[in-house]
């Protein structure tokens, strides 16, 4: 499985359609087995994400993008989850341990319910150290994975 | 209480407003910040403001990490960002810095204007500056749009005279869309760029047989636009004996294919278009003047971009928008100086030159303003010569005396035709000829 993250200073790169740098993650039986980085330049949307899709990408995590860079990568048969926001090695450990719903890596404004004590709220009082917000139980952490590998550019 | 005074002016206005501290968290975010990202202030608030802002600069060129490296204040610059519900949303954005009371930089301040209501009034603008798709506000041109129905109408042969790359084509399908024949085709075919034999089989067709290879019947173009129209593209350059058939049609409108006896009739509109003046070529007798007086009926000049210059900005408008739809970019316009510089240039190849220049600019500009650097390079060296032909450091009155001199220059000592180049009069030129103790 190949997960890729757009990035930025170590962190989840704040709008897709603009990102520099692609940091392409490859799992094998629940261990990551290469990791590299790959330059973006400035694209159309459509030359995008076909580039993405040439990189044999499953999953996409990435923070903003726009309606129409969206679709071309569901197109080309590339899995999306957007609005995610934080550094790239806590984005990484969530999604493989299926808690990259936790308020900490939504986007403000990700479309849910602004209702009183909402998402975002919410990540506010975990950034604040308050407890707030369901959270799904911790999955069993398989350490190995996702630690820093060395990167080939 | 003063806080909340300037809270209720700031949220008042209508362009977006946020503050960070020096983490890069937002600190403030108006009403009209809520409207045009679509993320509400107390999500908002304590956030790193690319997270909420998501602008197409955030990441390489951060505007208000500029101005609190430099303490410089950046202004209108064109970006895009990326609401919450996925929209591009096109914003002009400027920044300054937020000091405190000793004057120490304790953050920055943002304001970002949406583009779109501004594009959709050029868009309106546009629409009201352009007929069938040919755009241009000048009085040339206005008095040509007010020209096209009734001659639409009438189903009279069109002559259309003008420089390549006027539009002579785009008149002649707007005079066929606006004719009763739009519900039938409308066939284009360029009579100087084919010999004649190729361009007879081409207008009248052909039989099978009438010549090696003619296994079966062919179609001309004439026979295609039965009850449309078609243009005679480049009408000046047909040989006498290609002006002699054609002469057959408009006159009687009926034609024989290659290898047929039997006379076909037509009901075509022509409309025919040359880049020649057709009275020069009768009057060389290059042109028969029979066939002039046919196509001749009803005669219209199409203007060059440089006689009518002001549609220029119009046309660049027009052309940058066409391209962003094409290319999905999001290119704002063009830069004042480049601007300056496409008004100042000639344009030779008219409005097609100018949509290649434009479409050259698209290939080394992806967003932003089209810079001067965007441009072919015939019109970036002829400002870097213009630029070292008036050396720094001049007084008024030795650039008054180098650019007259100039004119006079171009002009063959002629002060009146270099007076009316500089747009002065012919007897100031004089004066200042005197005055400068210049040779005239």
């Amino acid at each position: 499985m190949t997960i890729a993250i757009p990035i930025s200073q170590e962190r989840i790169s704040p709008l897709l359609d603009a990102a520099a740098r692609l940091l392409l993650v490859t799992c094998q039986r629940g261990k990551e087995v290469a990791r590299k980085e790959v330059v973006l330049s400035p694209l159309s949307p459509e030359e995008l994400a076909l580039g993405v899709a040439e990189l044999r990408v499953d999953v996409l995590l990435c923070a903003a993008l726009s309606q129409g860079l969206q679709r071309e990568l569901e197109r080309c048969g590339v899995r999306v989850q957007p609005h995610l926001c934080g550094e790239t090695e806590a984005v990484l450990q969530a999604f493989c341990c299926d808690r990259l719903n936790r308020p900490e890596f939504r986007m403000p404004g990700c479309g849910k319910p602004h209702s009183p004590g909402g998402c975002c709220q919410r990540r506010n009082m975990a950034r604040n150290g308050k407890s707030g917000g369901k959270e799904k139980p911790t999955a069993n952490l398989p350490k190995a994975l996702f630690q820093k590998h060395k990167v080939n550019v | 209480m003063l806080e909340k005074i300037h809270n209720q002016l700031l949220d008042s206005v209508p362009d977006g407003v946020f503050t960070v501290d020096a983490d890069w968290r937002i600190t403030f975010f108006n009403h009209a910040a809520e409207q045009i990202t679509g993320v509400r202030r107390q999500e908002a608030i304590g956030q790193r403001c690319c997270d909420v802002f998501r602008a197409s600069i955030c990441e390489s060129a951060c505007a208000l990490k500029q101005t609190l490296a430099t303490h410089r204040r950046i202004a209108n610059k064109v970006v895009y960002i990326v609401n919450a519900q996925g929209e591009r949303i096109p914003i002009s954005i400027s920044t300054a810095p937020l000091k405190d009371a000793r004057g120490k930089v304790i953050g920055g301040v943002e304001s970002f204007r949406d583009l779109r209501l501004v594009n959709e009034l050029r868009q309106q603008a546009e629409q009201q500056d352009s007929f069938s798709n040919i755009i241009g506000r000048s009085a040339t041109m206005r008095q040509l749009f007010e020209l096209l129905p009734p001659v639409a109408e009438s189903d009279s042969t069109v002559l259309l005279e003008g420089a390549s790359g006027t539009g002579k084509e785009l008149f002649a399908q707007a005079l066929h869309q606006l004719s009763r024949h739009k519900a039938k085709r409308f066939v284009a075919i360029n009579c100087g760029a084919m010999p004649d034999t190729l361009l007879e089989s081409e207008l009248f067709g052909y039989k099978a047989g009438a010549f090696t290879d003619a296994r079966k019947d062919k179609q001309g173009r004439f026979a295609l636009a039965e009850g449309g129209t078609i243009l005679l593209d480049e009408i000046g350059d047909i040989s006498p004996a290609m002006q002699t058939r054609l002469l057959r049609v408009l006159q009687e409108r009926v034609y024989e294919p290659l290898g047929s006896v039997e006379p076909v009739r037509c009901n075509v509109r022509v409309i025919a278009a040359t880049n020649k003046s057709l009275t020069t070529l009768v009057k060389e007798g290059k042109f028969r003047e029979d066939l002039f007086y046919r196509v001749h009926v009803v005669r219209m000049e199409l203007p060059s971009l440089r006689a009518r210059r002001e549609d220029i900005p119009l046309l660049v408008d027009h052309f940058v928008a066409r391209f962003n739809r094409l290319r999905s970019r999001d290119v704002a316009g063009l830069s004042d100086a480049a601007l300056i510089r496409l008004m100042e240039y000639d344009f030779p190849g008219n409005v097609r030159e100018l949509e290649n220049i434009i479409e050259h600019a698209f290939v080394l500009c992806r967003s932003g303003l089209i810079e001067l650097a965007h441009l072919p390079p015939h019109l970036r060296g002829e400002e870097e010569g213009r630029t070292s032909a008036l050396p720094a450091g001049l007084t008024l009155a030795a650039m008054e005396k180098l650019l007259i001199q100039d004119a006079l220059k171009r002009n063959q000592g002629n002060r009146a035709a270099a007076a009316r180049e500089l747009g002065m009069d012919a007897s100031t030129m004089f004066r200042k000829i005197k005055s400068l103790k210049l040779k005239g």
